[in-house]
């Protein structure tokens, strides 16, 4: 067979007709590469042009982050794609690269925060449920700087309060944070306002400061004079008033609260709304930041020769049933060489207390002198401070100031640093007393009940056993006669014999009658 | 298109035929076995200038097509997208690494090598050169040919669509247009290379 | 129906470029390079060899669940069956109907035609010579299209990945459909058609002997 090779015409399209001009028709089917090359050139610029700026945010743990998944929301709507999550160069936190919208570049500055939104239960409630379904997403929160800013360190958990809620921000200083927690509730009136959103150790450690947020339109109530207090859990107090008891909610039962309240007693004190980020004390409980603070304190010290137990520091003293102060110290008192030992107590007055009773509308400050004057005056008249016993059950005490028209006349010495003021022994209304008396007539009903007993033995026996011995011989000659062969039995048992037959008889002459009823009149057959 | 066509395109060189082993004269007019019908050389024009443009058209679109996602799924407000390597990963992953390389190596290794093996051996030749390595392109394009299937691949992303609609909203990326583009220039240039012509031109061009 | 094969001239045409060619004493085509030889190399064998592997493969691959859905009502496993019968059930019956005709029919058409062919060419038939080569034509033609399944699983897969909704992970019956498609592809490629008409030509008197 020939293979040899054919020198025919070729068939590529490599010979062309002499001339230069390349027939038009061919050069149609190049639109199909341009086209082609336009369109992948449209596609990618398209890409390129939709692609936004990326970013890096640094997480302390990946959970629930997924390459190409997760997305970036801001009000629910998506901006942006975590494309790659590695660890950090020191290898403590997470690097997440997130590729954001082009639209969203204006969202990311410098205090632009994002954290990762899981279910989470917490303080404040339960949050983050649809997430569940949907899988974990990052939220931001932009900032207000105008410095754009591309690596960010995210936040481990959601921020309470997000740019956009409005209220405004208080401190609380208090002595320790209680049963506080981040997103307690803080109340006003019982309603919740705001939350608790952080707190912080005071640098030189004697105190805490908390921050609360407290939301629009709320936040205009928090006055200068607003008193901020522990609403935490139930408040039972068991005092020399009696059993207290006082919960804010639920909420705060379990997590703690913070309430305030503006009234108080100085009525004439402007009412002005608290600047954002003003500082308030917070007390312990609602008594205690209802306190008026006083202005005048008068220290005076008692001496009680008596035990003051039941009595603290604290406890309160009262005039008439008027709290009028407390108890500042409780001390021993030694004098006269170690022979006879007392306790002094000192307690803090507070004149404002007695003062605003009166009706005295002239002078609004008592200066000391005219108080002293009033206390000399009082004391003439029997003003006299005694140890009372408060509560039965608890033994608590606290001191009262009384008057006593019977007390020892005596005087103030106002030359002391701290002046002494004349106290009385305590009244048989103690319960000791009472018990004592009881003892008493205890003893006397005893010594009673001996002498009757001593009389029974002495009387009363002796007839007993005489009485006795003759029942005795009645019983003796009882028995003689009604023993079985005494005369007696014997007679008795004839006569029974007799009595018998008689009734055969009677029963015989029955039966006659019965069958021969003439037998009467006949007689027998 | 020569100068002097014939009529009809002729073999211009004896052969046999590939299934029933017929020998055949240059002089065949139809392009068809007298014996058992099998095809022995494709009618039509066959030029190089058309081959080149859409090889290259193909050749770009196919790069872009695996470049940006084909195919998209929105369940319950979440998006899931793809790229066709990306769903080979995703078997990859799923521990089923053999059928992974198998798709990739048939909806894009495979026509990749198709089309720029065709590119490279029609532009030197429309240059009037010979392609360096040619025979070996040939013969790798010849084995490549029957593995690349572009267009059951189509068909079989459909499939899975329309069983995707009654449970999710589902969107075809820019990529699936790309795509069918590819598969319609394939189809389109199978009718129109002969690999008798591109040795044909082979011989004639410069050493 | 007969005619002079290359074969009885010594010559072999070149599958790949079309030069006729003799594979003595190189086994090589001259042109293109690629192995030339009278009849593809122990093709019978071959053949045998990738049908019944294929065969072997098929009840695993129609067996074995292709799709694994994860979701929160349950696990659930597909076959290749089950998803016809749940397209059909949801309305696609067209679809329903081209997945069934790719994915079950082809697959055992191809392989019971090709070891009707196989058996055929080993007998050295004579009979219904045109009818065996159109029928291996529409084998090489249409044994790419019963891919569509592992092109179906693999978009499921990679597209139904929301965790907490539902995912789809690939059963290990697709490895082995996969296989059954590429085998029957590699069988239907070693197979020599031109056996077919062999028998036919050995009852003509030889030209020359080879």
């Amino acid at each position: 067979m020939n293979l040899g090779k054919n020198s025919a015409a070729s068939v590529t399209s490599n010979n062309f007709p002499t001339g230069n001009s390349r027939s038009r028709k061919e050069l149609l089917i190049w639109i199909v590469p341009a086209l082609a090359v336009l369109i992948a050139i449209g596609l990618a610029v398209q890409a390129v042009l939709m692609r936004g700026p990326e970013i890096t945010i640094q997480f302390p743990t990946a959970e629930g982050l997924e390459v190409n998944k997760t997305k970036i929301k801001y009000k629910d709507v998506e901006i942006g794609m975590a494309t790659s999550i590695a660890l950090s160069d020191d290898q403590r936190s997470v690097k997440v690269t997130v590729a954001m919208a082009k639209q969203a570049e204006s969202l990311l500055v410098k205090d632009s925060r994002f954290w990762i939104v899981r279910p989470r239960i917490g303080a404040g409630g339960i949050s983050g449920l649809s997430t569940m379904l949907s899988g974990a997403f990052i939220s931001i929160d932009p900032g207000s700087s105008h410095e754009p800013y591309h690596n960010f360190i995210g936040l481990d958990t959601p921020p309470l309060i997000v740019s956009g809620m409005s209220g405004r921000q208080f401190l609380l200083t208090a002595d320790d944070l209680g049963s506080l927690d981040i997103g307690a509730p803080v109340y006003y009136r019982r309603i919740p306002v705001g939350r608790v959103v952080g707190y912080a150790m005071h640098p030189d450690g004697k105190a805490v400061s908390v921050r609360i947020f407290v939301d629009a339109p709320f936040d205009r109530f928090v006055t200068t004079a607003s008193r901020f207090w522990h609403a935490s859990g139930i408040d039972v107090s068991l005092d020399s008033e009696g059993v207290k008891m006082d919960i804010q909610s639920l909420v705060s039962l379990a997590v703690g609260g913070v309430a305030f309240t503006n009234s108080s007693d100085a009525k004439d004190v402007a009412m002005e709304e608290a600047l954002a980020e003003s500082e308030f004390p917070l007390f312990n409980d609602r008594t205690d930041a209802l306190k008026v603070p006083d202005t005048l304190v008068q220290k005076f010290v008692l001496i009680f020769d008596e035990s003051v137990r039941g009595l603290t520091v604290g406890s309160p003293v009262d005039f008439r049933g008027l709290p009028a102060g407390e108890v500042s110290r409780i001390d021993l008192d030694v004098r006269s060489a170690g022979a006879d030992v007392t306790m002094a107590v000192e307690i803090s007055l507070y004149p404002d207390r007695l003062a605003s009773r009166q009706r005295d509308q002239s002078a609004q400050t008592q200066s000391s002198s005219s108080l002293r004057q009033i206390i000399d005056s009082m004391v003439v008249n029997g003003l006299r401070a005694q140890l009372r016993t408060a509560n039965l059950l608890t033994g608590q005490r606290y001191v009262a100031l009384d008057f006593f028209p019977k007390a020892k006349a005596t005087q103030m010495n106002w030359a002391q640093t701290i002046p002494q003021l004349p106290t009385q022994a305590g009244s048989l209304d103690s319960l000791q007393d009472q018990l004592q008396s009881v003892v008493e007539a205890m003893h006397k009903t005893l010594e009673h009940t001996d002498k009757l007993v001593v009389n029974i033995d002495k009387n009363v026996i002796p007839e007993l056993s005489a009485t006795l011995i003759d029942a005795r011989s009645t019983l003796n000659q009882a028995e003689r006669v009604l023993a079985s062969d005494s005369p007696t039995q014997l007679q008795l048992r004839d006569t029974l014999r007799e009595v018998g037959r008689a009734a055969t008889a009677v029963r015989d002459l029955a039966d006659l009658l019965e069958r021969h009823p003439q037998a009467l009149i006949t007689g027998r057959k | 298109m020569t100068s002097r066509s014939a009529p009809k395109q002729t073999l211009q060189t004896a052969t046999a035929c590939p299934e029933c082993d017929l020998l055949v004269d240059g002089t065949t007019n139809s392009g068809h076995c007298s014996r058992c019908g099998a095809r022995l050389y494709r009618q039509g024009r066959h030029s190089l200038d058309n081959t080149l443009a859409l090889a290259c058209s193909a050749l770009v679109l196919l790069i872009a097509a695996n470049a940006f996602p084909i195919v998209g799924l929105d369940i319950q407000g979440q998006r899931i997208e793809t790229t066709v390597i990306g769903a080979a990963v995703s078997l990859w992953r799923e521990e089923m690494g053999m059928v992974a390389i198998l798709v990739l190596l048939s909806t894009t290794v495979l026509p990749l090598i198709e089309l720029a093996g065709l590119v490279w051996m029609a532009l030197p030749l429309r240059l009037g050169k010979r392609p360096p390595g040619f025979s070996w392109v040939f013969r790798v394009l010849h084995m490549a040919h029957p593995w690349a299937m572009i267009e059951v691949f189509i068909m079989g992303l459909l499939v899975a669509l329309v069983k995707l609609t009654n449970v999710a909203d589902v969107f075809a990326g820019a990529a699936a247009w790309c795509f069918g583009c590819v598969m319609l220039l394939l189809a389109i240039l199978h009718t129109i290379v002969e690999p008798r012509d591109l040795w044909q031109a082979w011989e004639e061009a410069e050493q | 129906m007969s005619g002079l094969q290359a074969i009885r001239t010594g010559t072999a045409t070149c599958l790949t470029c079309g030069m006729l060619g003799s594979p003595i004493p190189r086994p090589v085509c001259k042109r293109c390079g690629s192995s030339l030889h009278f009849r593809k190399p122990n093709n019978i064998q071959r053949t045998w060899a990738y049908l019944i592997a294929a065969y072997v493969l098929y009840l695993p691959a129609n067996l074995l669940p292709i799709t694994i859905t994860r979701s929160i009502f349950g696990t659930q496993h597909d076959t290749i069956m089950s998803g016809v019968v749940y397209l059909w059930h949801s309305g696609s019956w067209a679809i329903s109907l081209i997945v069934f005709i790719a994915s079950v029919v082809v697959p055992l058409l191809k392989l019971f035609s090709l070891t009707l062919l196989v058996i055929s060419v080993q007998r050295r038939w004579c009979g219904e010579v045109m009818r065996r080569a159109k029928l291996y034509r529409i084998l090489e033609a249409i044994g790419r299209w019963s891919m569509l399944d592992v092109y179906v699983v693999t978009i499921l897969v990679a597209l139904v990945r929301a965790e907490s909704l539902a995912t789809i992970s690939p059963g290990s019956g697709v490895l082995a459909f996969a296989a059954v498609v590429i085998l029957s592809m590699l069988a239907a490629m070693a197979f020599d058609p031109r056996l077919i008409w062999d028998p036919l030509d050995e009852t003509q008197p030889k030209e020359n002997v080879k």
